[in-house]
């Protein structure tokens, strides 16, 4: 697979404080990349340099190849690499769902016809045509997230950047939530960029980046990263409950895998046990 | 305050409903332009009939009518009252200094009646319209006025905005007051200046979140592509359909019939 997204020795300060710095990243087209890294780690300034929110002060940022600094590829950049944001409420626009998931295809210039089968296709991936015609208001802070999602989806972009989206998100909004970015990555490959603090999502990606002090501190399959667990400690993080749990099982004597991240590889280990000693 | 209804927006299928938001804004002005053409209250009358038949079509009870019409009623006694004193005329009857004119009771229920029809018309735009469309129909309204440099669709983006952030803020505002009510805050007692001041506490922490806000929001719509109104299309275009022009026409009727039958009259 090609790479979508490119971070060319990228630095980047807010006056005179250096938060990223000579940052190498690729991203490759219908990827699921997790960002962790302790608050103020620099993540949701990386998040905002792919899109060209924010610009470099060294090095290049490429989406598509299209050069993030190049003011004339801005919208094209913006419609390849959409971006969600953590307050639902702040991102929402229209007094109604549909318009509000309209706005961006409207802001582009498309035809009406063909933003109406945008706009219906994005609530569909999302889950909400029943409030279609509702007032954003109105909705829990999952369905919210999810119209955020939609109007984002609308674009058609080929990657879609997600700044801690759950984390104003009671649980069951939370893996509604996680759902349907899994489902964009999988079943319309969409490259997924998920910053978020939570280390059980962060498990669901295809690889995790770790920021610390503006460097790539860790970059890795979530087995690799998560089965280092003093070392997740010494960045600022933890590793998810789950394997957690599973060290503490081995430490018992146990014997079990170190790399088990999601609930469903325990259940199955464990089942594998009860199996032999039946 | 969760509830609050933006405008008063009754949903429904009415005739009126299904016009174009423009041509319903249009009539508006219309008939209240009317309202001070006309002279007479036979005329006046005729166009209450007018305005109630509209009821009817949208089936709106009168019972709705007569509550939002309830708040003005002090007003209308009150510059009725005034003007039945203060009119010179023909006296009728007087008692102390004051004396009431057969021409100041006409022009009282003149007013009185012109008060009541425009509340009614005006109120009617509001029941069929959601501000959304009211919105549209102003932008593409006003949409000329782009050439001499009026920033119509930022004015009509910033409208909708306003409008999507009410609920959002009155929300906002009833968190804080009860933050500040559970740090002792004292804010139903006390003077009148004692309350506006206790009134402080409240507006700067909504201010502050407002512009944050507003800051996240623009990101926001700059990551949507938003760069103004050029190039921008819509999704639910407004168009003329013939019913609309229909609409117009029988309106626009019965107007030049109530106005001509003043002249009959005279």
């Amino acid at each position: 697979m090609s790479n979508l997204i490119r971070f060319d020795n990228v630095s980047f300060s807010y006056g005179s404080n250096r938060v990223l710095e000579g940052i190498d990243l690729e991203i490759r087209e219908g990827e699921f990349l997790a960002v962790l890294g302790y608050n103020g780690s620099g993540k949701s300034t990386m998040a905002k340099l792919i899109n060209g929110i924010l610009l470099p002060t060294e090095g290049k940022v490429y989406v598509d190849g299209m050069d993030t600094s190049d003011e004339t590829k801005l919208a094209d950049i913006r419609k390849t690499a959409g971006m969600v944001f953590q307050n639902p409420d702040n991102q929402i626009v229209a007094t109604i769902v549909e318009e509000d998931v309209a706005f961006a295809p409207e802001n582009l210039g498309i035809d009406p016809a063909e933003i109406r089968i945008r706009v219906d296709d994005a609530i569909k991936a999302v889950g909400l045509e029943k409030h279609v015609k509702d007032a954003p208001h109105k909705l829990s802070g999952g369905q919210k997230q999810r119209v955020a999602i939609a109007g984002v989806l609308a674009m058609q972009p080929r990657c879609i950047i997600l700044d801690e989206p759950t984390a104003m998100l009671d649980p069951k909004g939370r893996s509604l939530v996680m759902g349907v970015i899994e489902r964009l990555n999988r079943e319309k490959g969409i490259t997924i960029v998920l910053i978020t603090h939570f280390m059980e999502e962060a498990a669901r990606a295809d690889r995790i980046v770790i920021l610390s002090e503006g460097k790539v501190a860790e970059n890795g399959s979530p087995k690799e990263v998560f089965s280092k667990k003093e070392r997740m400690i010494s960045l600022g993080l933890e590793v998810p409950p789950v394997t957690d749990l599973t060290l503490r099982l081995i430490d018992n004597g146990i014997d079990l895998r170190k790399d088990i991240i999601k609930p469903e590889e325990l259940v199955d280990a464990l089942l594998e046990i009860k199996e032999t000693t039946d | 305050m969760r509830d609050i209804t933006l405008g008063q927006y009754i949903n429904g299928d009415s005739v009126i409903h299904r016009l174009d938001p423009r041509i319903r804004l249009i009539l508006t002005l219309v008939y209240i332009i009317l309202l001070f053409i006309l002279k007479t209250i036979p005329q006046m009358l005729l166009a209450l009939a007018l305005i109630l038949g509209a009821y009817a079509l949208v089936r709106i009870p009168v019972k709705m009518l007569l509550k939002s019409l309830k708040p003005i009623i002090p007003i209308v006694v009150f510059t009725s009252v005034l003007n039945m004193f203060f009119v010179n005329g023909d006296v009728i009857f007087s008692f102390w200094k004051l004396s009431v004119t057969r021409q100041g009771l006409y022009y009282a229920v003149m007013l009185s009646l012109r008060v009541i029809c425009l509340l009614a018309g005006s109120s009617l735009l509001t029941y069929t319209s959601t501000p959304i469309e009211l919105t549209s129909a102003l932008e593409l309204l006003f949409m000329p006025l782009t050439k001499i440099g009026l920033p119509v669709n930022d004015l009509a983006m910033m409208m909708t905005i306003a409008l999507r952030f009410i609920p959002t803020l009155l929300e906002e505002t009833d968190k804080i007051m009860a933050a500040q009510k559970s740090r002792g805050a004292n804010l139903d007692t006390g003077t009148f200046m004692e309350r506006i001041r206790a009134l402080t506490p409240i507006l700067i922490p909504l201010f502050v979140s407002a512009f944050r806000r507003a800051d996240e929001l623009a990101l926001a719509m700059e990551c949507r592509c938003y760069n103004g109104g050029e190039g921008r299309t819509r999704m639910n275009a407004l168009k003329i359909r013939r019913s609309d022009c229909i609409a117009v026409v029988v309106f626009i009727g019965f107007c030049s019939l109530i106005v001509l039958s003043g002249r009959i009259s005279l």
